[in-house]
């Protein structure tokens, strides 16, 4: 019910996101792990409301959220590691990612400790967001080998943990967002009504202006893709996301090393949760691009002094 | 319909572990779901002219560009294609992002795409386009009665933060700010004197350019712009890196710059390039279908 309410109230997407925005704190105030922090967060949150009937409208609406159906909600799992661009690159992102409702953003660096760059920037992101890191083994830094799959783990056991306690079933889409690519809104749109796991396609990969599922009958049939089409899911990772539900289920499912190759990630990955016959093409029968794989070049610092000379020190 | 403003940033679990390590700035603390926000009659517009052209990531770099602007209040965008015709691609993007918007083309005549300068990368891009906006900007707005605003020079393949934008609004003449990934640094910025004053730069590349700085550092006031109408970007004889110059010097002198971003110690706009994307498996005549929007 509130999902059709969505659709049909895009034009008043304050009063929508207002509503379901009531619910998930209402709902977080229900979760088994809320701390006595976060109560008086809440509390404050209340105060600082801007006007009497807005506070009105909002205890109104909390309280109806008990009986209301959940906006799904979309969890971004987005890797990262430390380069000078990082910083830009989650600065941009974050932009997107703060105008899709819902939305709940896992950061996960590639770090032995949670940095202090990475730390400032989601305290000041502006969304609700999980910071987690965890290290990449140094014999899998090669050129060659997949990237980011200790990180995307981790990402999938904090959602597992986090929801293992709830009782099922949990509206929810998973996705992966690499920090570098580029996501358009619509994308979300298409996305959140994922039942178990769909896919559109993505543009500039694989060799190509895009790579596409190719759709019959609103089934997926075969692959569009310039590099190794006979891959049993021929997606990029920007190119498919999965229901919570689906994740849940499949508690072993996660990104292998052992015995992957490059480029088969997304492949091992969707063998274990799905087949080709389940699922479900978004983006106009997948003819529409809302996702590009752009990378952003390495920046030159040839004019950098060996040693810092400045007489500050500012993060960039 | 009222402004409804949450503040939802504490109200999660996510960050409970992570204390705040410093105040957050006021411009992101809270949602504000229309999108863009309601224009307001009292603010300063900031009109950011964005040149662009046509390649695969062109509609990447808008939509990524779009998404940032999106939160900016009274914000206009001058896009100005190097195109002889303005493309669909463009004009569609512009009417769905819901932006107020001015989509105006100019082709660089291929004479001067092929080289002011002998360098490459020393040539300047986008002239002829940000002079157009200028040129739409006089044209629209009178001397006699100018509008409150700034004017920004957005290159499409940059990173804003929001902060940036609340610092520029408020420009009375020319403001500056320093910009990270130019000049073979990891930032460029301005010298500022313990007074506040603009008194040098800090680059590696010629720091004895009037005005080291690059597109992304600077901010205009309308009224400057209007009152001189003379100053644009100059084609001829501008060497690499003097783009900038080319105009401000018309506009101003070094110690009427406006020092913002925390006297200039903090960087808040990025000079990032995209890649260009490898299309090896499109062939000599192109495999994927045309029709499809990339």
């Amino acid at each position: 019910m509130a999902f059709r309410v969505y659709l049909v109230c895009l034009k008043h997407v304050r009063q929508e996101l207002y509503e379901s925005s009531a619910v998930l704190v209402q709902k977080n105030i229900n979760t088994s792990h809320s701390e006595t922090s976060q109560r008086s967060e809440r509390q404050n949150m209340v105060g600082r409301l801007q006007s009497q009937d807005q506070l009105e409208k909002f205890l109104i609406l909390r309280n109806r959220g008990e009986n209301q159906k959940l906006l799904p909600t979309i969890y971004a799992i987005t890797p990262t590691y430390s380069r000078p661009v990082q910083k830009a690159e989650l600065t941009r992102l974050a932009n997107t990612l703060r105008q899709v409702a819902r939305l709940h953003w896992i950061l996960v660096e590639d770090a032995a400790a949670r940095s202090e760059l990475v730390s400032r920037f989601v305290a000041a992101a502006g969304l609700p967001c999980t910071h987690l890191h965890v290290p990449t083994p140094r014999r899998y830094k090669r050129p060659g080998l997949p990237r980011a799959t200790e990180q995307r783990n981790a990402g999938l056991a904090w959602l597992r943990q986090r929801h293992q306690h709830l009782p099922p079933p949990q509206p929810g889409v998973l996705f992966f967002a690499d920090d570098d690519n580029t996501y358009s809104l619509e994308l979300f749109h298409e996305m959140r009504s994922t039942r178990k796991v769909s896919v559109w396609p993505v543009g500039l990969v694989g060799g190509r202006r895009y790579e596409r599922p190719l759709v019959e009958n609103g089934k997926v049939v075969g692959w569009y893709t310039g590099w190794r089409a006979d891959r049993p899911f021929a997606v990029d990772m920007a190119g498919f996301a999965v229901s919570l539900q689906v994740i849940l289920a499949h508690p072993k499912a996660v990104f292998k090393r052992r015995g992957s190759q490059p480029g088969m990630q997304e492949s091992d990955f969707l063998k274990q949760i799905t087949t080709v016959e389940e699922l479900e093409p978004k983006a106009n029968n997948c003819t529409k691009v809302l996702v590009w794989h752009t990378r952003t070049e390495k920046v030159n610092l040839a004019n950098e002094p060996k040693y810092h000379v400045d007489t500050v020190n500012i993060e960039v | 319909m009222e402004e409804i403003v949450l503040d939802i940033v504490s109200s999660f679990p996510s960050c409970i572990r992570q204390q705040s390590l410093v105040a957050t700035p006021k411009v992101i603390q809270n949602y504000v779901y229309s999108r863009p926000p309601p224009w307001s009659d009292t603010l300063p517009t900031i009109f950011v002219i964005t040149p662009t052209y046509t390649r695969p990531v062109q509609k990447a770099e808008l939509t990524r560009l779009a998404n940032t602007f999106l939160h900016v209040q009274n914000l206009h965008w001058v896009v100005v294609e190097d195109s002889p015709r303005r493309t669909n691609l463009v004009s569609n993007l512009l009417e769905k992002a819901g932006l107020n918007f001015t989509h105006l083309n100019v082709e660089t005549p291929k004479s001067l795409k092929l080289g002011l300068s002998w360098i490459p990368s020393h040539t300047p891009r986008g002239t002829l386009q940000r002079n157009l906006g200028l040129h739409w900007l006089r044209n629209s707005f009178s001397n006699s009665a100018p509008p409150e605003g700034v004017v920004y020079f957005a290159d499409d393949d940059n990173t804003y933060s929001l902060e940036l934008f609340e610092e520029m609004r408020y420009t009375r003449r020319v403001s500056v700010w320093p910009v990270a990934f130019v000049g073979g640094l990891r930032y460029e910025s301005p010298k500022v004197s313990p007074e506040g004053k603009v008194v040098g730069w800090k680059t590696v590349f010629d720091p004895n350019r009037p005005f080291a700085i690059d597109m992304a550092g600077f901010a205009i006031s309308i009224k400057l712009i209007l009152e001189k109408p003379q100053a644009s970007f100059k084609l001829e004889g501008v060497k690499g890196g003097y783009q900038e110059t080319s105009l401000l010097k018309d506009l101003v002198t070094m110690d009427g710059l406006e020092p913002k971003a925390a006297n200039c110690t903090k960087v808040l706009v990025w000079h990032t390039r995209t890649e260009r994307p490898t299309l090896v498996n499109e062939g000599k005549r192109g495999f994927t279908d045309p029709r499809v929007e990339v």
